[in-house]
C-alpha cells in the first residue's frame, strides 16, 4: 500500500468496473432502442413530440418541475401507482428515448406526471392550477406560479384562454381586466397535455 | 431468472476483476507491502506531537483534562 | 527497529528530533494562504447555501411567504441550494482539508501554491456564474448537475488541475510511511474528476439516448457522494481522531480492508436511486446488493473510528475537534446502516419518492460530512494563523445548534418520509391529504435548518473574531507550553 502505481491501479480499476458495468453495458444494451408497433403496420410507438410541447418541455426544465414530480410508472404491486390512476401499465426505457432530457424525477411531492395528459385533458383546469394550486386542489403546498400569466385589458370579448376563477375566489383583476396565460404557459400546458401513457409496447402491456 | 447476455459479460468481467485484486494482493504479501503494517498507524506522530499527547483543547481549559 | 512502546518510539525520533521539530510548523507555514483561502470560501457558500436552504424549505409550506418572484421558485432554489453546498461548501472544504492533511502526511512543505490558488479562483467564479445560472431559469434539471454546461469546461479543468497538484504532491512525500487518510485523498482526488467528465459527457454534452441518461446521472450522483465527500470525510476522521488523542487508530490492517472494500462496493450502489424505475432489472438487483455489501467498509470504518474512542469519551469531549469528528463518525455508521436498509425492495417501496430520502442525504452529507469538516477546521485554524480561537462560547453555540438542528432535521423528515410513503401506497387515501401530511413534518425540517443557520452564523463570527484577535506565541501545537504535557494512559 505504499507503492503509488499499485494504488494508483486499484483506484482506476475500482472506478473502470463499475463505470463499464453500470454504463457501458447500459449504453450497449439498449442505448439505440427505436420506436416499434404492437402489430406489423400499426402505429409506432412512443410517438416523437413535437411543436409547442416541445417547447412546453423546455419551460419545465427551466422551472425545475422534475424535483417534485416524477415521470415513471412503477409496475402493480410495487406501491400502488396502477390503483392511483397514474399509469394503466409499468414504464420502461422505449417510453423515454425521445426525451431528450430524461426526466425521471425522484421526488413526489407532487404526484407522478407521465400521464397526466389522460388524468387531466382540460387546459384550463391546468392554467388555474398553474396560477394558484389552490384553486384546483384545496390544501396544495405546490407553489403558485402566477409570473407565467399576465394581466391585460379585455379587448371586445374575452381571450379564450383567460383564467375563469370560481365565485368566491378573491379575483385578483379589477373590471374590464383579466388574467391570461403567457405563450411559455401555453406551451408548458400543452407539454403536460401531451404526457400520455395512452399507448402499448410489447414490453409492456396493460395491466388488467 | 433469466440471464440477459450483458450479466454473463458482467460476471466475467467481475472474475476477472477479482482474480486480479487477489493477484494484486498476493504480490503484496510477497514484495513485503504487509511488513511492518501497523508501523503505519503510528506515521501520524512526531517528535513535538508524539504518541500519547492530546493536540486539542477548548481556548483555555487545557488544564481541566482529568486522567 | 520499532517496538510497540512510546518509549522506543520516542528514542527513534530523538534522533531526527531537531530536523522534524521545525518540521511541523514549516509544513503548516507553507499551506497558510492556500488553506485560508479554500475555508473562508468554504465558509462563504456556506452562507449562502444556508440561505437559499431556508428559502427553498419555508416555499414548501408557506409559499406566500416570498413574493412570486420567477428565479425564486422551489425547483430553481433548491437546485441553487444543492450546487452551492455540494460544490461551493463541500468542494471548497475539500480541497482545503485534503490539501492539508496531505501536505503534512507528505511531511514536505505545500508545492506548487499557485496551482491550487489558480484553480480555486477560477472555480469559485464558475460556481458564481452557475449558481446565477440557475437562478435565471437556464438550469440542467439534471440532479447534481444543475448549473448551465457552459461552466462545466471550468469546472471540470479546476478539478483536474487540483487532482494533478495532489498526485504531483504525493510523488514528492519525504515519509516512506503512507498513511490510510492518504490512500482515501488520492483516490478521492483520482475519481472525482472521471466521474464528473463522464456524466457531463454522456448527460449534458452528448446525451445518450433514454434512460442511459438517469443511470449515467445515478452512478454519478452517488459516487460524488461516495467516492469524492465521504473518502475525505473518513480519511479526516482517521487522521484528526488518532491525532487528538495521541493514540494510533484501533486496527491499521483493517482500514486496508476499509479502504478496499469501499472503493469496490460504493461504486457500484448508485443505482439505487432508480429502484422500480425502467432500467433493467438486472442492474437494479445489483445496485441493491452492493448498498448492502457497504455494510463490511462501514462496520469496518466504525470499528476503526469507535474503538479507538472508547474509554477516551471525556477527551473527545473537551476537544472542539472531536466534539464534531466524532458526531460525525458515528453519524457516518447510522446513515450508511440507514441507507443500506432504504435499497432493499421491501424498504424502498415506501421510501422511494418520499421526504426520507431528503433525510437520509442530509444525514450523510450533513451529520456525517459537514460534521467532520467542522471539525477539521476547528483544528486547522489555530495552525494556520497561529492563534487559539477566542471563545469557548461560540464553540459550544456552535456544536449545539447544529447537532440539535441536524437531528430534529434527520428524525422530522424521516418519520415523515416514511408516513407519506405509506400513505402514498395506500390508494384509499386521496394524494392531496397525504401531502397534507407531510406539512408539520416539513415545518419541522425548517425549524431544524434555522438551528443550523443560528449555529453557521456563530461560527461565522467566530470565523472573523479569530483572524482579529492577537496572536499567541508557540510552535505549531498551539496550545503546548514548555514540558507541559497530557499523559493519555
Amino acid at each position: 500500500m505504499k507503492k503509488f502505481p499499485l494504488l494508483f491501479i486499484g483506484i482506476f480499476l475500482t472506478v473502470a468496473f463499475s463505470f463499464t458495468g453500470i454504463v457501458l453495458t447500459s449504453q450497449i444494451q439498449y442505448g439505440r432502442l427505436k420506436p416499434v408497433a404492437i402489430e406489423e403496420g400499426d402505429q409506432r410507438y412512443p410517438r416523437e413530440p413535437v411543436g409547442l410541447a416541445q417547447q412546453g418541455n423546455t419551460v419545465y426544465i427551466s422551472l425545475g418541475c422534475l424535483y417534485c414530480h416524477s415521470q415513471q410508472v412503477r409496475r402493480k404491486g410495487f406501491g400502488a401507482d396502477f390503483e392511483r390512476g397514474w399509469g394503466d401499465r409499468q414504464t420502461v426505457p422505449r417510453d423515454y428515448i425521445y426525451q431528450k432530457r430524461v426526466l425521471l424525477g425522484t421526488m413526489r411531492t407532487g404526484p407522478d406526471l407521465m400521464n397526466i395528459g389522460q388524468r387531466q385533458p382540460d387546459p384550463h383546469w391546468h392554467y388555474l392550477h398553474l396560477y394558484d394550486p389552490r384553486i384546483t386542489t384545496a390544501g396544495s403546498i405546490m407553489p403558485p406560479f402566477r409570473f407565467l400569466f399576465k394581466k391585460q385589458k379585455i379587448q371586445e370579448e374575452p381571450s379564450p384562454n383567460a383564467l375563469k376563477f370560481t365565485p368566491g375566489y378573491h379575483a385578483p383583476v379589477e373590471e374590464g381586466y383579466e388574467i391570461v396565460p403567457t405563450d411559455r404557459c401555453v406551451a408548458l400546458v400543452q407539454y403536460l397535455l401531451s404526457l400520455k401513457l395512452d399507448y402499448e409496447l410489447p414490453e409492456s402491456r396493460f395491466t388488467e | 431468472m433469466e440471464l440477459s447476455p450483458y450479466v454473463l459479460v458482467m460476471i466475467s468481467l467481475g472474475v476477472l476483476f477479482f482474480t486480479s485484486a487477489i493477484l494484486a494482493l498476493y504480490w503484496c504479501t510477497k514484495t513485503g507491502q504487509f511488513k511492518d503494517f501497523e508501523r503505519g498507524a503510528r506515521s501520524i506522530f512526531t517528535a513535538e506531537e508524539p504518541e500519547g499527547m492530546q493536540t486539542d483543547f477548548f481556548p483555555g481549559k487545557k488544564e481541566k483534562i482529568k486522567k | 527497529m520499532i517496538s510497540t512502546t512510546s518509549g522506543t518510539i520516542v528514542i527513534e525520533n530523538e534522533v531526527e528530533s531537531v530536523k522534524t521539530k521545525l518540521k511541523l510548523a514549516e509544513i503548516d507555514a507553507s499551506m497558510r494562504f492556500p488553506v485560508i483561502f479554500f475555508i473562508t470560501s468554504a465558509l462563504v457558500w456556506l452562507g449562502i447555501g444556508t440561505t437559499f436552504a431556508l428559502i427553498a424549505s419555508i416555499s414548501l409550506h408557506a409559499s406566500h411567504f416570498f413574493p412570486n418572484w420567477e428565479w425564486l421558485t422551489f425547483g430553481r432554489v433548491r437546485s441553487a441550494h444543492l450546487n452551492a453546498m455540494a460544490f461551493g461548501w463541500g468542494n471548497n472544504i475539500v480541497f482545503a482539508v485534503a490539501m492539508w492533511m496531505m501536505v503534512r502526511l507528505c511531511q514536505t512543505k505545500l508545492r506548487f501554491p499557485w496551482l491550487m490558488i489558480t484553480a480555486g479562483i477560477f472555480w469559485n467564479i464558475a460556481l458564481i456564474v452557475g449558481i446565477a445560472g440557475i437562478l435565471l431559469g437556464q438550469l440542467t434539471s439534471v440532479e447534481w448537475l444543475e448549473m448551465p454546461r457552459y461552466v462545466s469546461p471550468i469546472l471540470g479543468l479546476s478539478y483536474t488541475m487540483i487532482a494533478i497538484w495532489g498526485i504531483v504532491s504525493f510523488l514528492y512525500r519525504e515519509n516512506s510511511h503512507v498513511y490510510v487518510s492518504q490512500w482515501y485523498i488520492l483516490a478521492a482526488l483520482f475519481w472525482f474528476p472521471w466521474i464528473y467528465i463522464a456524466v457531463q459527457t454522456m448527460v449534458i454534452w452528448f446525451p445518450a439516448r433514454g434512460t442511459v441518461q438517469s443511470i449515467t446521472n445515478w452512478w454519478f450522483g452517488h459516487n460524488a457522494l461516495g467516492l469524492w465527500y465521504t473518502p475525505i470525510g473518513v480519511a479526516a476522521a482517521y487522521y484528526l481522531i488518532p491525532k487528538v488523542l495521541g493514540r494510533p487508530i484501533y486496527s491499521y490492517y483493517l482500514s486496508a480492508l476499509g479502504f478496499w472494500t469501499l472503493a469496490l462496493f460504493y461504486n457500484w450502489a448508485g443505482v439505487h436511486h432508480l429502484i422500480g424505475g425502467p432500467i433493467p432489472v438486472w442492474l437494479i438487483s445489483s445496485g441493491i446488493v452492493a448498498s448492502v455489501m457497504m455494510v463490511i467498509p462501514v462496520v469496518v470504518t466504525a470499528i476503526n473510528h469507535h474503538l479507538t474512542v472508547v474509554g477516551f469519551f471525556d477527551h473527545v469531549w473537551h476537544s472542539p475537534t472531536l466534539r464534531f469528528v466524532v458526531f460525525g463518525a458515528m453519524s457516518y455508521t447510522l446513515a450508511s446502516f440507514l441507507g443500506s436498509a432504504m435499497a432493499l425492495r421491501e424498504v424502498n417501496v415506501v421510501s422511494h419518492f418520499t421526504h426520507a430520502t431528503v433525510a437520509h442525504a442530509h444525514h450523510g452529507i450533513y451529520a456525517f460530512f459537514t460534521m467532520v469538516m467542522f471539525g477539521s477546521i476547528y483544528y486547522i485554524m489555530p495552525r494556520m494563523l497561529k492563534r487559539e480561537w477566542p471563545s469557548a462560547l461560540l464553540i459550544s453555540l456552535h456544536f449545539w445548534f447544529v447537532a440539535v438542528g441536524i437531528t430534529l432535521y434527520v428524525l422530522g423528515l424521516t418519520i415523515g418520509g416514511w408516513i407519506q410513503g405509506l400513505e402514498m401506497n395506500n390508494s384509499q387515501i386521496a394524494f392531496i391529504e397525504t401531502v397534507k401530511h407531510t406539512i408539520p413534518w416539513l415545518i419541522s425540517r425548517s425549524v431544524a435548518g434555522s438551528l443550523m443557520a443560528i449555529g453557521h452564523i456563530c461560527f461565522f463570527i467566530h470565523f472573523l473574531w479569530m483572524f482579529m484577535s492577537k496572536k499567541t506565541a508557540g510552535g505549531p501545537t498551539l496550545f503546548k507550553r514548555a514540558g507541559e504535557e497530557v499523559a493519555v494512559k
